[in-house]
């Protein structure tokens, strides 16, 4: 790093500037140094933090915040950590007077490793017999079921518990594999156990730590020597690529997944230029070398496809030369129907991507570009500085390695609803086709024939309900982000309603795509919050749903009045309105432009919503 | 090489290189923990392309000794 730079990051007083100084960069290969400077920068100049972030440990891993602060700041998170002193986990968890329990984050790192869990099967392996390592692996996974049942208990935090790693040599030598209970298998049970108990649990989530050194290698990730002098197990490099893996969970924790991935075509789908050597001349498929490499990238970006990722193509060709391409070349793992919307044609790349995001409605910083050419990428960069363009270096063998280890493609589970979610986007742009068709808005609605669900939420609704806290930014009034351990109080306590919509029409189901949860307080109905998935958008869905609850709680019902907030972001404009529209009235005006409604029962009227028909479970 | 491990120091430390003296030591720089320490010592061996043994990472414990023990090595 320049000394310019660093001068830069020392004066500054905005942590914006450092952050924007880190995105700058492109491959953050900074020496630890730097990046200690960056992070001291940061934290001096944080205001407030984005996520709260702990860790317990038996080794020492004080480093760890720094590292990860940085990394978090490329995607303008604010981080603020606390790491609790060595060896302690238990008594952090215990007392209510403890540095975490005061601290109180959002996400937990539990990092235990074996040479302090259990001293015997790490130096003395071969002198215990089969029924003693057994009762060391028992008890090894009882401490971390404790640890973990404490923190269920005393937190209400994300847990992200790291599994183990196989020592780089066995005690045994290469004979190890023929003990009657092996070293190697002793660890492989114990990840395994971890799996197993953990997998229904949906605030604990492992962090494979055994897949990153067989990735990255112990050789790398430690030194011995700083092992010794002060019981760290990584070294600085090794924290790097730990707090990167971390990263990936906690994109996903604050709903930062992308939901969309704009694909060129010649050079980043299939070697060659089609327009120029042919459908027969394009590099992809089995059985030669560079067919493949892009074989391969095509076959994960299908993976992408079935985690609930939008693709999509934004490429200069031919149109039909395009289609041709996916129709005639039979043995590529994509086909023509895995894109949910095209732009194939020779306009300037930004413009098109621009038109594809608004008619997939979704957000400009909800997307990703991929392009093997310098040019596009830089041009897209510029014109639409939301969207991430990763760098793709020259030789496409190295594409796989780039797209994978972007950590903007993490989600915590994958729903049903994941694996249907490109098929569900296609079948919008569909819908948007027919509305062109139609023009009457509501001769549109009717030929769609939607019909829509309302069901009182139950605990098998709480990933879904979760994905939609925690990624819906636009149909959001007040985008409250509330964790899983929240919604499960919400379903039982009986202070609350949670509702849940699902809607299908002639061209399919689109699963649940939005929720209202209420409050009642006395004769009063609180809105906390109402969302709708932006697929749903546009068909009058919002109104239904709002008739169902006037009717339910005002005409029907006992209560005197709802009230409403809404509470303005840079996203949610859609619903700037909502309010108004339905017949609330303003009740107040909060200084931080939050503004208050109410609706009373005597002027709670129905609106007109046609075309849909209405089933309620509630 | 003594305005390199100036630098240096100072910025482990976050303090005005005009506070880095050959005095500066353990005792009289409170920011000079042992993690610190750690940050110091991984920031001169990759600077300086050493590796310390663990007797020289325990004898630095001033301005002084460090440039003495990088005189070893350079």
């Amino acid at each position: 790093m320049e000394k310019e730079t660093k001068l830069i990051i020392k004066n500054a007083e905005d942590w914006d500037l450092i952050a924007s100084i880190v995105q700058s960069i492109p491959d953050k290969n900074f020496s630890s140094r730097e990046y200690d400077l960056i992070y001291r920068n940061l934290d001096r100049t944080r205001k407030g933090e984005d996520l709260k972030f702990a860790v317990l440990s038996n080794h020492t891993l004080d480093l760890l915040p720094t590292y990860l602060s940085v990394l978090c700041s490329q995607d303008n998170l604010k981080l603020s950590s606390y790491v609790a002193p060595f060896n302690q986990y238990f008594q952090e968890l215990l007392l209510d007077t403890s540095g975490l329990l005061q601290f109180n984050p959002e996400l937990i790192y539990l990092d235990l490793s074996i040479p302090n869990l259990s001293p015997y099967i790490h130096q003395k392996f071969l002198e215990l017999d089969s029924d003693t390592k057994e009762a060391e692996l028992n008890n090894v996974i009882e401490a971390i079921e404790n640890v973990a049942s404490l923190a269920l208990k005393n937190t209400d935090s994300y847990i992200l518990i790291s599994n183990f790693v196989q020592p780089p040599y066995t005690q045994a030598g290469i004979a190890d594999y023929k003990l009657d209970y092996s070293e190697t298998e002793w660890y492989l049970k114990l990840n395994l156990k971890l799996i197993e108990l953990f997998r229904k649990e949906n605030r604990i989530f492992i962090l494979d730590k055994s897949r990153l050194t067989s990735k990255v290698g112990s050789e790398s990730l430690s030194s011995t020597k700083m092992y010794y002098l002060a019981k760290m197990e990584f070294n600085e490099k090794g924290l790097q690529y730990l707090a990167q893996e971390i990263l990936r969970y906690i994109i996903a924790i604050k709903g930062l997944t992308k939901k969309c991935l704009f694909l060129d075509l010649d050079n980043t789908l299939w070697g060659g230029v089609v327009g120029e050597d042919g459908i027969d001349g394009i590099k992809v498929g089995k059985g030669y070398p560079e067919g493949e490499v892009f074989y391969a990238l095509q076959a994960y970006f299908k993976t992408l496809k079935q985690r609930g990722i939008i693709l999509a193509l934004a490429s200069k060709n031919n149109p039909q030369d395009a289609e041709d391409a996916f129709k005639i070349k039979d043995d590529m793992p994509l086909t023509w129907s895995d894109f949910a919307i095209n732009r194939i044609n020779w306009q300037p790349k930004p413009q098109n991507i621009s038109e594809m995001i608004q008619s997939l409605n979704i957000g400009k910083d909800s997307a990703v570009f991929l392009d093997d050419n310098p040019v596009e990428r830089g041009l897209v960069n510029e014109m639409l500085p939301e969207i991430k363009v990763p760098e793709l270096h020259n030789d496409p063998t190295t594409y796989l390695e780039t797209v994978q280890s972007l950590h903007y493609f993490e989600k915590l589970f994958i729903t049903q609803d994941d694996t249907i979610k490109a098929e569900q986007y296609k079948q919008n742009a569909k819908r948007d086709g027919l509305r062109y068709e139609i023009g009457d808005m509501i001769a549109f609605l009717a030929k769609l024939g939607t019909v829509l669900t309302i069901s009182k939420a139950n605990t098998s609704h709480i990933k879904r309900i979760h994905q939609l806290f925690s990624k819906t930014n636009q149909f959001n009034v007040t985008t409250k982000r509330y964790n899983t351990s929240d919604i499960e109080l919400f379903i039982k306590d009986s202070d609350y309603e949670i509702n849940v919509f699902s809607v299908s029409d002639n061209f399919g189901d689109l699963g649940i795509i939005g929720l209202v949860l209420t409050r009642l307080d006395k004769d009063v109905v609180v809105v906390d919050s109402f969302i709708l998935s932006c697929r749903a958008m546009g068909r009058g869905i919002e109104t239904a749903v709002m008739n169902v609850l006037k009717n339910k709680y005002l005409v029907a019902g006992a209560f005197e009045k709802i009230i409403a907030m809404y509470i303005p972001t840079k996203k949610n404009i859609p619903v700037l309105d909502f309010f108004n529209e339905q017949g609330f009235t303003v009740l107040n005006h909060h200084e931080d432009n939050s503004t208050c409604y109410e609706l009373v029962n005597v002027n709670a009227e129905l609106l007109d919503c046609p075309g849909i028909e209405i089933k309620l479970e509630i | 090489m003594f305005e390199e491990i100036r630098e240096l120091v100072s910025e482990v430390f976050g303090i005005d290189e005009d506070e880095v003296t050959l005095e500066l030591s353990q005792q009289t720089l409170d920011k000079w923990d042992s993690l610190n320490h750690l940050k110091l010592i991984t920031a001169v061996e990759e600077e300086f392309n050493i590796n310390f043994t663990m007797d020289d990472i325990e004898e630095i414990s001033n301005v002084a000794k460090l440039v003495e023990v990088i005189g070893k090595y350079k």
